[in-house]
């Protein structure tokens, strides 16, 4: 290796062309693309020369879009049910009271529901106890839109202002519920299956996935264990021949009318539950 | 140039960075053969959703932060102290970052297997893990700038003594991939500090996505870049001196690892292309910035190619393609260079695809995206890692392997793993079987023709599996092998520089105009978060289980 050059004392002439003709290249390069991007491309095919609108459509400002909105397609299907989870939603349900909940509770749904959300007749009325927060606001949301048909709910919902059926929902989800584990043992193996596993070939996913104790699906989707069966048969007959539709996407109406009226009875047997130190 | 021996105390240090990485880098393989196995429909034991996620997970975090993380830092250190010639500026320094790191790794992987984080490794809100797994690959990071700092104090405190003098190539390129890092974390350090960690503690109720996925794309690139980057010095500065000859050109190197700093960075936003919280505009513009980065990569297989064939033609090639044939095969380094060219090759081409505004609809969030990092990252860079960790680890421990052969035999295991699981995977992308799904429903008419090709790319896995564990099982037997040289000798070039201009001896010019390029690709897609329109969503945390 050759001797040590002495120090530079002041940038050479090469350093600062190089750094000249990096920024040129760099700025140019990026300015090109800037023009391309924010005025040429978004003002392709327009019939007069714009770039103000040209410039908000590339920065995705609303209102600058090419093709408006289609006024049609917001009617074209009604929705099943009003419920959006939304950020005020899950505001509302974060800012509900139990303490609250629990005067109305005592007051009007404790007739049938129990007081403490045991069912005076579980046939008929479903646990309240221990059900998910967003399971009863949804439903009762729907009772009141009249998205989920009851005469006896329909009038109870519809005298209920958001907020006091957020503070219902909140208590009855803080009510214990009864210790209780799937019986498994009281049905057969392919319906245990059905429920935990699914059923691929038919295209149906494990009920528990959504409706589990660990689920992770859909917000609202209750939970299943521990209502009486005949209220369970009810439901999936229900969805199966689409009286009861209050499902997004039909995903329940999909699954049921797929089952065999033998499978809905035994997977209501299975969800109704067995004492969990049985 | 002399050799240097690695000494300076700075082999242990070395070999603890490798050792980890490379342990954590067999289990994660083992996973990924599993998934594999899951995808294919064989139904495997443990075969759950719940538990296909958490290994995603784990493998994901292995090979995304903690191998190539601790393999960057010990390939730094090494090429520090042997380039330079002289000891780290501060050892006790190095082994703070270590087990800031190690300690991070115990916090982040255990939430990961308790199911407790299983959000995969890209942070994409609403879906937020527990906070110790944040909190660990935090201090994964803040150990990984000690490194950053230690690479940059070293290269000045060289060029002190050595004024006017160009810093030896490979600690340029290993200085470039410390900037690069430097810059890369930011994003992901921003969207750790001021989102997702926040949101798992529950001192917010609502995040917002649109900013959270623009910061993580912001690393999301360039981290890439900095995983490839160890592979790019080793070919200008390993390779063509594992073949016996010279590099063709030390400038190209230069201006390579530059361009690759610079076109890394702005340009994250090319894995948004499908998303709505951008315009068009900045889309557009980081496409453009993304398409730079064929110059170095073109400049990379001209130099490497022209070094490679003025050997080839020295030991009598002849003909136009002839002096390939000629070149010594039989060397690891110079099979693995070769072996990692042919991957990289069709992975570059997968990739143009990716970066294409319009074409990158057909495969987004298809097995496409898997199938091509699995290929350019899992292929032609960790290829190199083991050329590197081959070449290195004779000399941290004094030892020469037994026999080449066995050496040979797993690159070729590994090259031909990686074809045989990539290509069907790839073919499964353009079908649109998504990515990141567990199980699926090949009972079904519509999709049952995916299983064979699933099969066979399982398969490859199971080879890369191979490879990789035949990988550690050399190097355990590295230590029976004959005492070795421990001097380290880096390839001269043609024309050895003896002067080279500022900007090709320091980063002052490159951070400027990343500095600006940045402001221009970044500035109103993350300022528009602020000023005009958020996306807050709900946050959902896996760790509650509800
Ligand atoms: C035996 C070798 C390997 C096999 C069989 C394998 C297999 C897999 C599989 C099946 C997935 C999940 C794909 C999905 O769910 O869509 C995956 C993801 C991943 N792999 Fe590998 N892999 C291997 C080696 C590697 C290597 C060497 C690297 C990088 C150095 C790597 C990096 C990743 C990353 C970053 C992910 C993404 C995780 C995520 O989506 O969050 N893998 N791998
Ligand atoms: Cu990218």
């Amino acid at each position: 290796m050759s001797e040590a050059l002495p120090p530079p004392t002041e940038p050479s002439a090469a350093d600062r062309s190089w750094c000249l003709w990096a920024s040129v290249l760099v700025g140019a390069f990026t300015l090109i693309s800037l023009i391309l991007a924010l005025i040429v491309l978004p003002s392709r095919s327009e019939t007069r020369f714009d770039p103000f609108t040209a410039i908000c459509r590339a920065l995705g400002i609303p209102g600058y879009a090419k093709i408006p909105p289609d006024p049609g397609a917001a009617t074209a299907s009604a929705p099943v049910s009003n419920v959006a989870w939304t950020v005020e939603t899950r505001r509302l349900l974060s800012n509900a009271s139990a303490t609250r909940g629990a005067t109305i509770a005592k007051d009007t749904c404790g007739v049938c529901h129990g007081e403490d959300g045991k069912s005076v007749d579980p046939a008929q009325f479903p646990n309240l106890a221990g059900q998910s927060e967003a399971a009863i606001f949804k439903e009762l949301r729907d009772f009141q839109s009249g998205d989920r048909k009851s005469d006896i709910m329909q009038p109870i919902a519809a005298s209920l202002t958001e907020e006091q059926i957020s503070d219902v929902a909140a208590y009855f989800a803080t009510r214990p519920r009864a210790d209780l584990r799937a019986a498994d043992s009281g049905v057969l193996l392919k319906i245990s299956t059905l429920a935990r596993i699914g059923d691929p070939a038919r295209a149906i996913p494990s009920c528990d996935s959504c409706h589990g104790l660990s689920r992770s699906g859909p917000e609202a989707a209750p939970l299943l264990l521990g209502q009486s069966s005949p209220y369970l048969e009810q439901q999936l007959k229900d969805f199966g021949t689409g009286e009861r539709h209050n499902d997004f996407f039909k995903r329940m109406r999909t699954i049921a009318h797929q089952l065999t009226p033998d499978e809905e009875r035994r997977l209501a047997i299975y969800y109704q539950g067995m004492p969990a130190s049985n | 140039m002399e050799g240097r021996a690695v000494t300076y105390r700075a082999d242990r240090l070395i070999l603890a960075h490798f050792g980890v990485a490379f342990a954590t880098f067999a289990v994660a393989i083992i996973l990924g053969a599993w998934q594999m196995t899951v995808r294919s429909g064989l139904n495997p034991v443990f075969t759950s959703p719940e538990a296909y996620f958490a290994s995603v997970t784990a493998h994901g975090t292995i090979m995304g932060y903690v191998m190539p993380t601790l393999f960057v830092m010990g390939f730094g250190y090494f090429v520090a102290v042997t380039s330079l010639d002289r000891p780290l500026p501060n050892t006790r320094l190095a082994w703070i970052g270590f087990w800031l790191i190690m300690a991070g790794v115990v916090m982040a992987m255990a939430p990961v297997l308790a199911g407790k984080a299983t959000v995969l490794y890209t942070f994409y809100p609403p879906l937020t893990g527990s906070v110790f797994y944040y909190l660990g690959l935090v201090l994964v990071v803040v150990g990984s700038w000690f490194w950053i700092a230690l690479m940059i104090w070293a290269m000045s405190d060289w060029k002190k003594d050595n004024p006017g003098k160009p810093v030896p190539l490979a600690m340029f390129g290993n200085v470039a991939n410390a900037f690069l890092w430097l810059w890369t974390t930011a994003g992901v350090a921003a969207e750790l500090l001021f989102q997702a960690i926040p949101a798992s503690l529950g001192w917010t109720q609502t995040i917002d996505i649109g900013l959270a996925r623009t910061l993580f794309a912001w690393t999301l690139h360039p981290i890439v870049y900095f995983w490839l980057l160890p592979a790019y010095i080793a070919f200008y500065t390993m390779a063509p001196r594992a073949a016996g000859g010279r590099l063709y050109s030390d400038m190209m190197g230069r201006l390579s690892f530059l361009l690759l700093v610079l076109y890394s960075l702005p340009v994250g936003m090319h894995h948004l292309f499908t998303d709505p919280e951008h315009g068009t505009g900045f889309k557009f513009l980081q496409m453009m910035l993304t398409a730079l980065v064929t110059v170095p990569t073109l400049l990379t297989i001209f130099t490497i190619g022209a070094s490679m064939e003025i050997v080839g033609r020295l030991r009598g090639g002849r003909g136009l393609f002839g002096w390939i044939g000629a070149l010594p095969w039989d060397r690891p380094m110079v099979l693995a260079t070769g072996l990692s060219f042919v991957l990289l090759g069709f992975g570059g081409f997968g990739g143009t695809i990716n970066m294409s505004y319009g074409m990158n609809a057909m495969i987004h969030n298809t097995s496409w995206v898997t199938a091509h990092f699995h290929l350019i990252y899992g292929g032609s860079v960790v290829t190199m890692y083991f050329a590197i960790a081959y070449e290195f680890w004779p000399k941290l421990v004094g030892r020469q392997p037994l026999s080449l052969k066995p050496i040979r035999l797993q690159l070729w295991l590994w090259a031909i793993g990686i074809v045989v699981t990539t290509f069907p995977w790839h073919v499964l992308g353009l079908f649109g079987e998504p990515r990141r799904v567990a199980t699926f429903d090949y009972a079904n008419p519509a999709i049952a023709f995916w299983q064979p090709w699933t099969i066979v790319s399982m398969i490859g896995g199971y080879i890369m599996l191979a490879g990789g564990l035949l990988f550690v099982w050399n190097l355990v037997t590295l230590y029976r092998g004959p005492e070795a040289d421990r001097q380290m000798h880096y390839a001269v070039a043609l024309h050895p520089p003896q002067r080279v201009p500022s900007a090709l001896n320091g980063f002052a010019l490159c951070n400027w105009l990343l500095l600006f390029l940045m402001l221009m690709a970044y500035g109103y897609p993350i300022g528009q978060f602020f000023f005009i329109k958020d996306y807050p969503a709900p946050i959902h945390r896996v760790d509650l289980g509800g």
